[in-house]
């Protein structure tokens, strides 16, 4: 049922301007691809070059082995959930369910036996004969899941169905969308700018920015080593700093920045501008006058789970530690606009490009 | 209850009751009389006989005519306005509304122009064919009321269509198609019944107008068709008020179920409402040659239909069909003083529409501010009552004011604040909902911080909420001045000689033939209800049509 689809160089550009692509993406049979990336990164406008409501100007569109792009969006076997959630108001939730095995000309005995399969697998079974103002947000989201998975589609577009929701529904309804996603073994593209979400639910995630895909990899591989620059940032996982190469070593360099030095894991060229990132739980944060850190003004300490996240500003460049030690964070509470001091393994930094300076 | 309230109360009550006794009273005394009273022909007679069955017949089939014909021609340009991308859009959106804020009368004059006799499209024919004598006359008789009230109402049907269609959440129609739903699919199980309720409601006030229209069939019907509207008034003519009472009865008891479907068919509207999101569209590009070929001949019949009679107008101010030449008299006639001149009517229409613009703003604010409360039974009230003129046909409304107030109160020698009692009353559904609307549309929040910096009632009322009313205060009272300037049926019911404004200097003007002095006078009310629309343009930014 499910395929193997691939996006190849597909490429739109709008009269506005806007300018999408190449995309490039491939999306395994059965996987769960997560595209990521801030608003107007081109999400959107790529999954529907995949659904055909707007067409690329290149490129090709593969699932298994047949570009799709001249099919028409009601013939490509797609099933979506868009942003709106667009379930019909005029019908009950089985009539929606039922929509697209209607249009198939399905039999009514089958259809029926439809319904309530795909309604027990999203658990909505009780609702089937209710009207569509008369089920809360959550279970619309359910409604329209099982609307875009009856007719068995070969692939799932998701198109930031969660957005509209409150936190802990949106977890919970994550968690549901991975659980139905995986018994179907169905090919699945989903878009959000939520990077949690991305990770909670994907097998791997591809970041885009600017109309194209930066970098795809599992959550752990993204967070790990970020590709660059705009990753790092997005991703949250590293604090960015920028500097110039001073001095090169076996396995690392010394890059200058400001008045401060650093020893960063990686290999470059004396006076080349470079970023390198450092995740926030390798941020040692000491009280000022440690020995072998770099100081900075203390900002903020805000805590939540397992943790506290403290965020200091050296010389103009914000950074952001995670904290477990209960004793110096009570410390630093107290010490809001002073000084404490900063300081990582060269081990843990690791140099980025491209780099905004 | 503290003294603010209590103000604040008479302040709401003040135009409850003086609809009560202006509305209410005289209506139901109509009524009374058509049920109860010996003078003339009693109701049993009346619903026996044969010409009222004609007549009713005839009303009935004409308005259906005229409804199917605006339905079916303004469709497609809802779907046209709403889904295809072409530059002065804004400007066509906006054009919608003059036809509304047109007086009937006026209409008149551009279809005898536009398709009557020796009109633009007769000489066209005749030139065509080469004939001396007239060829085509779609002015007059059944296709010439239906046309007109097609007119009438074909924006009206565009733009309420086109409203809700645009509500349409387009990923709705996406995930159709997706699904495997046609083009025609789509149309019949996601588009058609979501515009159902604005398609009905638009096709049940355009029914409601053409139920009641008077002008335009006393003038194209020429007396050989007549309405129960017009038919009220020839019985109160000829004195038999038996049978104008009975008639009023029967044909208010259709209008207020219409108008009462019209108000339930709102709240429908009302309930699936979605923010106004960027509809599906097309540009002219995307379409195939025959599609554009048939748009293009679609929109040069609407503009033949709407906007040809709008401009024959002019036409019609300086030429005489008659005498087939051009002459300035008409313009003559309207300054000149003397009897059958055109100075006295244009006065009379200047006062007594900027009096009743006058009230009907001073009472379509409390009205708009008791509508907005919406829980309580005074709400309620005052919304129905807010309606209640958009029910009773204009006829039947002076009729009633000539029986309870102008003969008791002795006005029968010159009842000329009872013009503008009329006048009044028709024009208050439209100021009490601009103002609705722009009330409506203050963000409570506003008021708030109003409060918490220590404003007081009054202070409220003044330097918040009727500064940002001012805009829609305006609408309002540009709306009320065109329907009452252009008022003719009630004015017609109640003038003496002394009273004639110029709606009614035309019709009379058309009925002896003086057909320039007829078209000068329309383009004076073309020129003055322009100048109203653009007002109301320019303050509601192009969305007027959303007080219908």
């Amino acid at each position: 049922m499910s395929v193997r689809m691939e996006l190849r160089g597909l490429k739109r550009e709008f009269s506005d301007g806007t300018r999408i692509g190449p995309v490039d993406l491939l999306v395994d049979r059965g996987e769960l691809v997560t595209l990521l990336g801030p608003s107007g990164s081109g999400k959107t406008t790529t999954l529907r070059m995949i659904a055909g409501f707007i067409r690329p100007q290149a490129g090709s569109l593969l699932f298994d082995k047949d570009n799709v792009l001249r099919v028409p969006p009601r013939e490509r076997g797609i099933g979506m959930v868009f942003q709106s959630i667009a379930l019909f108001p005029n019908m009950t939730v089985f009539q929606n369910i039922a929509f697209g095995l209607d249009m198939a000309r399905w039999k009514h005995e089958d259809v029926v036996y439809r319904v309530e399969e795909i309604s027990d697998v999203l658990r909505i079974r009780s609702l089937l004969y209710r009207h569509i103002n008369e089920i809360s947000g959550g279970e619309a989201q359910r409604v329209a899941l099982a609307r875009a998975l009856a007719k068995q589609p070969r692939v799932l577009l998701l198109d930031e169905p969660l957005s509209s929701l409150d936190p802990q529904l949106r977890e919970h309804l994550q968690m549901e969308i991975r659980r139905v996603q995986r018994s179907l073994a169905i090919t699945t593209i989903y878009v959000t700018h939520n990077q949690t979400e991305a990770f909670a639910v994907a097998d791997r995630v591809a970041v885009m920015n600017e109309g194209r895909v930066i970098q795809t990899g599992s959550p752990e591989d993204l967070y790990e080593s970020p590709r660059n620059e705009f990753v790092a940032r997005f991703l949250g996982s590293g604090n960015v700093f920028s500097g110039r190469i001073e001095e090169v070593r076996e396995h690392t360099v010394l890059v200058s920045v400001k008045e401060h030095r650093f020893e960063v894991r990686g290999q470059g060229q004396v006076g080349a501008r470079v970023c390198f990132t450092v995740k926030p739980e390798d941020v040692v944060v000491a009280n000022a006058g440690a020995s072998n850190g770099y100081p900075a003004i203390v900002l903020s300490v805000i805590p939540q789970i397992g943790s506290h996240r403290v965020v200091l500003d050296f010389d103009g460049t914000q950074v952001v530690s995670l904290l477990t030690d209960s004793e110096l964070v009570r410390q630093l509470s107290g010490a809001i606009g002073q000084r404490a001091s900063i300081r990582f393994d060269p081990e843990s930094a690791a140099l980025v490009e491209p780099c905004s300076g | 209850m503290n003294r603010h309230s209590l103000m604040g109360h008479l302040a709401l009550a003040s135009p409850l009751v003086l609809l009560m006794c202006f509305l209410v009273y005289p209506v139901a005394d109509v009524l009374g009389q058509g049920l109860f009273s010996g003078t003339g022909t009693s109701f049993y007679d009346v619903v026996v006989s044969p010409v009222t069955q004609r007549t009713f017949t005839f009303t009935v089939i004409q308005a259906a005519l005229s409804t199917a014909l605006a339905v079916l021609l303004g469709l497609p340009g809802a779907f046209l306005i709403v889904r295809l991308r072409f530059r002065g859009k804004s400007v066509i959106r906006a054009a919608m509304i003059i036809p509304f804020v047109l007086p009937p009368i006026v209409v008149v004059v551009g279809f005898l122009q536009m398709f009557g006799a020796f009109g633009i499209l007769d000489s066209l024919m005749m030139a065509i064919t080469g004939s001396p004598v007239s060829v085509i006359n779609l002015a007059a008789g059944l296709p010439g009321i239906v046309l007109a009230h097609a007119f009438y109402n074909i924006p009206l049907v565009v733009l309420m269509v086109s409203a809700s269609l645009e509500r349409l959440n387009p990923e709705v129609e996406e995930s159709a198609e997706l699904l495997g739903a046609s083009h025609f699919q789509n149309l019949r199980r996601i588009v058609l019944p979501h515009i159902i309720p604005s398609l009905l409601a638009s096709a049940v006030l355009t029914y409601l107008f053409c139920f009641t229209s008077f002008p335009i069939v006393l003038a194209l019907g020429q007396g050989s068709y007549m309405t129960l509207e017009a038919r009220i008034w020839y019985a109160f003519r000829y004195f038999d008020y038996g049978e104008a009472s009975s008639l009023a009865l029967i044909q208010i008891l259709v209008t207020l179920s219409l108008a009462y479907s019209y108000v339930r068919l709102g709240r429908m509207r009302q309930q699936g409402i979605a923010p106004t999101s960027s509809a599906k569209q097309v540009g002219l590009r995307d379409l195939n040659r025959v599609q554009v070929v048939l748009i293009l001949a679609y929109l040069a019949l609407l503009a033949f239909l709407v906007a040809g009679p709008i401009a024959a107008v002019v036409r019609s101010s300086i030429y005489d069909p008659l005498t087939r030449s051009y002459s300035l008299a008409g313009f003559e006639n309207l300054l000149s003083a003397g009897t059958g001149g055109g100075l006295v009517p244009l006065v009379n229409s200047a006062f007594y529409a900027t009096m009743s613009t006058l009230f009907a703003v001073a009472l379509g604010i409390p009205l708009a501010f008791a509508h907005r409360g919406s829980k309580n039974p005074a709400a309620s009230l005052a919304s129905i009552m807010a309606l209640l003129p958009l029910g009773v046909s204009a006829i039947t409304l002076a009729y009633g004011l000539m029986r309870a107030i102008v003969v008791p109160l002795g006005l029968s020698s010159n009842p000329w604040p009872v013009i503008i009692v009329a006048q009044t009353i028709i024009g208050l559904p439209f100021s009490a909902r601009s103002i609705e609307i722009a009330l409506r549309s203050i963000d409570p929040a506003l008021l708030d911080q109003a409060d918490l910096l220590g404003a007081s009632r009054l202070q409220k009322l003044f330097f918040v909420e009727l500064p940002l009313l001012a805009p829609g205060i305006l609408v309002g009272a540009a709306f009320a001045f065109a329907m009452a300037i252009g008022e003719m049926s009630a004015t017609l019911f109640i003038a003496l000689p002394q009273n004639v404004t110029l709606a009614v200097a035309i019709y009379q003007n058309l009925g002896v033939r003086k057909f320039v002095e007829a078209g000068a006078g329309a383009l004076v009310l073309v020129v003055t209800c322009l100048v109203a629309f653009l007002t109301i343009d320019r303050m509601t930014s192009g969305s007027s049509g959303g007080t219908l």
